[in-house]
Parts: C-alpha cells; structure tokens; sequence
C-alpha cells in the first residue's frame, strides 16, 4: 500500500513529465512554424523577433540601418561561427521594362540588387543601410553605377513588396525569402470620412 | 516475508521514488535551461541604432498634431441618403429592411503620412461613444469594420441595426508608430418610403384613375402615414402642402325648365382643383395619422351657389355641373347638340377626374399623394310600404 508522500511524488513526477514533454512540443512548434515547414537550424532575427518562415513580409524605413541577426539554433557562444548566404533580388509582382544606357531591360531578370542595399555583413550579423529618398530608380541606378538608368514612373505601382532579401544557411539546406518594402517613417494617418451618419434611406 | 523484511522494502520504495523525482526535477532545470538559452540569444544581437526621434503626426494640411491625441478630420462628411442607393441595391426590394444577414454598408479609407511611408498597414477598431445607451450589447452588434485585407487602409463599415441616439468611434491605428485617427457614427432614421393607407376608407382601382380610396359625402377618414426605410427606424415631420383636383370638367349656369328639366348657359371648362376645397373640406396630421373630412356633395350634383332668375320663373345653379340635357322637345337644334357635346365629355371624362391630398415629410423631402374620389353616402332608408296588412 502506498504511502501519501508516494502517491504526491508520483503525482508531481508526472506534472513534470507533461511540463516537459509541453515545453519540447512548445520549442518544435514554434521552430517548425506551427509544424508546417522543417525544424529551423539556422534562423534569422529582426528588431527582436525571430524570423522562422521561410516566406515574409517587412518594411524597411529609408534613412535607417537596418540590422539583423543570424543564429544557428544549436550553436553554443563557444561554436566556430558559420557562414550565411545573404543578397537582395527582384520581386516583380508586375513586371516593368527599364533601361539602362537607352538598352531595355526586364525587372525581373535582374538577378543580383543587394549593391543597393549597402550590405554590411558581419559573422553574426548583417545590415542593410538604406539612404534616404530611396526608389526603384536609386536601386537600379545603384546596380549600373556610371550609366543612365531610366525607370518608368509607374513602375511602383503594383509593386508592394519590390524587393525580396534571401538569406540561407551556409549550405542553404534553411532559406528565408522575406519580401521588402522600403519608405519613409509613417507620422501620421487621418481617416476619411471622419462622420458617418446612416439614415437607412436608400434614395 | 518477515515485518522487518517488508519495512525495509517499504524504505526502498520511497527512497526510489524521492529519486525518480529528483531525476525528472534535474531533466526539467537542463532543458528549462536549454530553452532559455535559445530564446535569450536575441539578448546577444548588437543594440540597433538609435531611430531617429519620430516626426509629429500631421494632418492631412501639414499641420503638426500630438500622437497620444485623438483628433478630428480636417473636413467633415456625412453620407446624404442618395450616398446609400447604391449599398442598398444589394437588398433587392427597393424599400427592403435589413435583416439580421444584411447591412447598410459605406466605404471609408485611412491615409497614412507621408504618402510614402514604407508600411501603411492599419488595424480598425469599433467602440461605443459616451454613455451609451446600447452599451450593454456588443458594438459589433451594430456596426463592424472590416478592412479589404489584413493591414489594408481600406474597410467596410457595416451597420446591422438602428441605435438611437448612441454614437459609435471607429479608430484606425497604424502598425507602425501607433498613430490615430477616427471616425464618429451616428445613426438619424430618415425615411426612404412613404406610403398612405387606411383601413376606413375603400381602396379601388380603375384603368383611368388609378388607385384612389371612395370617400362618402359628409364623413371622416383617418389615413395611416407610414415611413419606412431599410433600418424599419425613421422619424418625420409631416405635413399637408395640397388639397387639389385632376381633371378639366365642363360647368354651366343651370336651371330647370316646366318639364322639369336642366338647362345649360354660359358652360365653361375648368379644373376641379379651383374648388377641391368644396369636396375635400379639411385635411389635418396628427402624429402620423392623416384626418380627412369630406363635403355634402358629390361632383356630378355641384355647384357653387343658386338663386332665383331675373323673372323669379326658376332658380339658376351657378357652375353647375354639365349633365346631359334630356328635354321633351321634340326638334333638337345644333345648340342642343353643343350643350350636349359638353355632357357627354364629362360623363366620358369623369372616370379619370379625382382629388387628392398630398402629404410632405419634412425630414426627408418625401411627399406622397393619396387619391380620393367621393359617392354619395348613405343618408337613409324606406321601403315601399310602411304598412301591410293581410
């Protein structure tokens, strides 16, 4: 027959198990991104968050250095740090012709934008420095340094996220695809109409 | 098994267990540990630079504006009822009510500085306004805001239902920098339909007429006023702006002959409106009730006053009414066919006349105008014999 004090030990002893066994569900759910891609060895933070999609969103403010941390999940601070793949590409939701020296070029095709970008990387960390007043037209201009760069006025429109920073382990087994939006520092919104008055009538 | 042997197996028990605790504890504390350690690497990313102190909120003039404050638009709008024809269209019936599936929905948009602010997601929010009324409902209940898409700037405000005289706060946030802004709505029931109706009178329908209600001679009807809209909630401020007649009728100055019968001089046509007021005699609005009283008679016996001819021979009626002149002369002129002619245009043409009462609502500018036709009423009785006898 067993004991009281067994009987609260075997009852503590199974709380802990499940605490346990919550906390290691808790850590694979949220590196596996609710456990609908594979567990991340290698991760990417911003401003504080852990970036563990492979697909996002973000918007940059011009006229900041933007930093970002990369860390491989079971890295210890004493493990030799490992190197990280880390450019800026095109992300043409609507395609757009430009041209370069009068020769016409397709957004889409540019393959390599991260001149543009001011790309500082470092072992754990990398930064994008974005210069104020930055456009596609400084972009692309940033790519063909010395030449005449021309980008259609609209080629903004329809373009909400012109930009995509890839950024891959050191054997690109993990990719972060994270599309760009760069602007200005929001300052304020207003809302129109600011009264509504519903009447129910119809004519 | 001896007692001594089984106390030691008892002690050997416990002491397992005080174990196989202290071994989960321990586990526990190193994965705790471990975890903690994943998660507290973000402490370890070098400080981000300082951003640049955030510019003052702006509206839509430049003009600086205090982020913890909610202000009002520079410009006021409201929504004039034609603004809701096209939300409407969606309920069919063009005097539809919303019903618990439905809504009365207007657009609204969110304009983020500077315009090119590299994130202009927005999230909307719904509260009641001061000491309201409804306030032990949901908000949503009565209004919702949904924007076109997680962050959009743009959003469908949905009222589901009247609500009185509270008031309701939209607010749009920004995601970044918290800025807000809102947007007041108020609910003011304005009628979209009017309609006359009564249960007293006799509603009738002719080709030539058209629906008209049969009023009798000398009597009072009362007229229901309804005012509707698709929120079943309006409020008026009725009146009468015209008692009139439709239709062009001929008259005369009659007066009987030795045979008993009429003649005409002097016919002319005019419109029954010129004396409406004989045949309509009174339309007064209480609430939302209309009162008619009608005159003592009908129009194919009218006229305007009677009196004695110059011989004092027979009385003349004044604009009298033109009916067919049905004489015993046996030689008929042309002027007998003229005055007839003038006879039968108004037996021909009477079945279009009418007249009518229009009411006015002074809220909404909706009028609406009930057709009224009189016959003679019912102002006795007899039968052929008061007496029998077998």
């Amino acid at each position: 027959m067993q004991s009281k004090g067994q009987t609260a030990a075997k009852v503590i002893g199974v709380i802990l198990v499940l605490a346990l066994l919550a906390g290691i569900v808790a850590v694979i759910y949220r590196f596996t991104n609710g456990f609908n891609e594979d567990f991340k060895t290698f991760y990417v933070e911003y401003d504080g968050e852990q970036i563990l999609t492979t697909e996002s969103e973000m918007h940059l403010v011009e006229g900041n250095t933007h930093r970002f941390g990369v860390k491989y999940t079971f890295d210890t601070e004493n493990s030799e740090p490992k190197d990280y793949n880390v450019k800026v590409i095109p992300n043409a939701e609507r395609d757009f012709d430009f041209t370069v020296d009068g020769e016409r070029y397709l957004y889409s095709k540019e393959g390599d934008m991260t001149a543009a970008f001011g790309l500082n990387k470092q072992d754990t960390y990398f930064e994008l420095v974005i210069p104020e007043d930055f456009s596609l037209q400084y972009a692309l201009q940033s790519c063909y340094p010395g030449q005449t760069v021309v980008v259609p006025s609209e080629a903004e429109n329809g373009n909400a996220y012109p930009y995509t920073l890839v950024v891959s382990s050191y054997n690109e087994s993990v990719v972060y695809r994270i599309d760009l939006s760069v602007g200005a520092e929001v300052t304020g919104v207003t809302l129109d109409p600011e009264q509504i008055i519903f009447t129910g009538t119809q004519e | 098994m001896s007692n001594n042997e089984l106390y030691e197996h008892k002690r050997s028990d416990t002491v397992k267990w005080v174990l196989t605790l202290f071994a989960f504890i321990l586990v526990g504390v190193m994965l705790a540990g471990i975890i903690l350690g994943w998660f507290d690497k973000k402490d370890e990313l070098p400080v981000e630079e300082e951003q640049t102190e955030q510019a003052a909120v702006t509206d839509g003039e430049g003009n600086a504006m205090d982020e913890d404050i909610v202000y009002p638009m520079p410009e006021k709008m409201s929504f004039s009822a034609a603004a809701f024809a096209e939300p409407l269209a969606q309920f069919g019936e063009p005097t539809g009510t919303v019903t618990s599936e439905q809504s009365v929905d207007v657009r609204i948009e969110a304009y983020v500085y500077p315009e090119s602010a590299a994130n202009k997601e927005v999230d909307f929010s719904v509260t009641w306004g001061n000491a309201p009324t409804h306030g032990s409902e949901e908000v949503t209940n009565y209004l919702t805001v949904t924007p076109d898409s997680d962050g959009s700037t743009t959003a469908t405000v949905s009222c589901k239902k009247a609500f009185g005289d509270d008031t309701i706060i939209i607010t749009v946030t920004t995601r970044e920098g918290g800025y807000t802004a809102t947007c007041t709505v108020t609910f003011t029931g304005i009628a979209s339909g009017i309609e006359i109706t009564s249960s007293t009178a006799t509603k009738k329908s002719t080709s030539a007429r058209g629906e008209y209600y049969e009023l009798g001679t000398s009597k009072t009807y009362t007229f229901d006023i309804g005012l509707t809209n698709a929120f079943d909630d309006a409020a008026g401020n009725l009146s009468v702006t015209e008692i009139g007649g439709e239709g062009n009728m001929y008259f005369g100055n009659g007066s009987y002959n030795d045979g008993g019968y009429i003649n005409f001089t002097d016919m002319v046509q005019k419109s029954i409106g010129e004396f409406a007021d004989e045949f309509i005699t009174s339309a007064t609005i209480s609430g939302n009730a209309l009162t008619v009283k009608t005159g003592s008679k009908i129009l194919e016996n009218y006229y305007s006053s009677y009196g004695p001819d110059e011989y004092f021979i027979t009385d003349i009626y004044y604009d009298r009414y033109v009916i067919e002149m049905n004489d015993d002369w046996s030689i008929k002129d042309s002027s007998d066919t003229f005055r007839n002619q003038n006879a039968q245009s108004n037996a021909q043409n009477i079945g279009s006349c009418y007249f009518y009462v229009t009411v006015k609502d002074g809220i909404s500018g909706l009028t609406e105008t009930v057709r009224l036709w009189l016959v003679s009423s019912v102002n006795g009785v007899a039968l052929s014999q008061t007496e029998l006898e077998f």
